[in-house]
């Protein structure tokens, strides 16, 4: 990665951490996007969870989909952190911050990063039910985006 | 082993870590198995029960996703990335 952000970590997603509006005078539209831990899943009560990634490709990724969204958009600011680690009810797990000079590429950026991150990343969703159980979350299989990057076919089973 | 055999070594995460029981698993390729695929074809004979979920991993080597074409690394592990499920 080229920068010494972390993007990934243990702490507490801090939403206003991530707000640029000061440094970017020239963005009049902001939009944030936050994703919280569910308490169901497919019918069953969620009681925690616990994320997992590798890091050392994951950190590289989220860099190179912030900087892919500025140019693939045109916004000033991109920002997406993900939480790893043990997660309560209600925790945030991904925050997505864009900032542009208008409203509809800041939109725009935001869903195809949030997107980007959750079929891309090498992230794993542990969740532990009410009734003791626990299961891997089966997601996006990086596999058929290794031979066939981001089609639309690798889209729709992620859905 | 023979001498023109060599160790491979694969990381298990999340899922296939679970199933498997264990971090790590080596397995030893002959010098015409040079590529990734190859190791994984190896790995699929010698656990049969994981070669499904095999099948669905994705494979880094340090920090870069690999295709099952490249060459096998030297001195580094093959990690499996199973389907993820981050967000």
């Amino acid at each position: 990665m080229s920068d010494k952000i972390h993007r990934l970590g243990e702490a507490l997603l801090d939403i206003n951490a991530l707000l640029a509006v000061s440094e970017y005078p020239d963005c009049g539209g902001l939009a944030l996007f936050a994703g919280a831990v569910r308490n169901h899943h497919e019918g069953k009560a969620v009681e925690r969870l616990i994320y997992s990634a590798y890091l050392p490709v994951c950190e590289r990724l989220l860099a190179d989909i912030e900087a892919e969204a500025k140019i693939k958009f045109g916004v000033s600011y991109v920002a997406v952190r993900h939480r790893v680690g043990e997660l309560a009810i209600g925790e945030l797990a991904i925050v997505c911050v864009v900032q542009a000079p208008h409203r509809a590429e800041a939109f725009a950026a935001c869903r195809w990063v949030v997107d980007a991150v959750k079929h891309g990343a090498p992230i794993w969703k542990e969740e532990f039910y009410t009734d003791g159980s626990s299961q891997f979350v089966e997601g996006c299989c990086l596999h058929n985006q290794d031979e066939h990057k981001h089609n639309e076919r690798s889209h729709k089973e992620c859905a | 082993m023979s001498a023109d055999k060599r160790t491979v070594t694969f990381e298990l995460l999340a899922a296939i870590e679970r199933q498997a029981g264990c971090r790590y698993v080596d397995v030893q390729v002959s010098s015409e198995q040079n590529t990734i695929g190859d190791a994984l074809q190896v790995l699929q004979e010698k656990h049969p029960l994981l070669s499904a979920a095999i099948e669905r991993c994705a494979c880094a080597v340090g920090d870069a996703i690999v295709r099952r074409q490249a060459p096998l690394p030297i001195g580094s592990a093959i990690v499996l990335l199973p389907p993820v499920s981050g967000g």
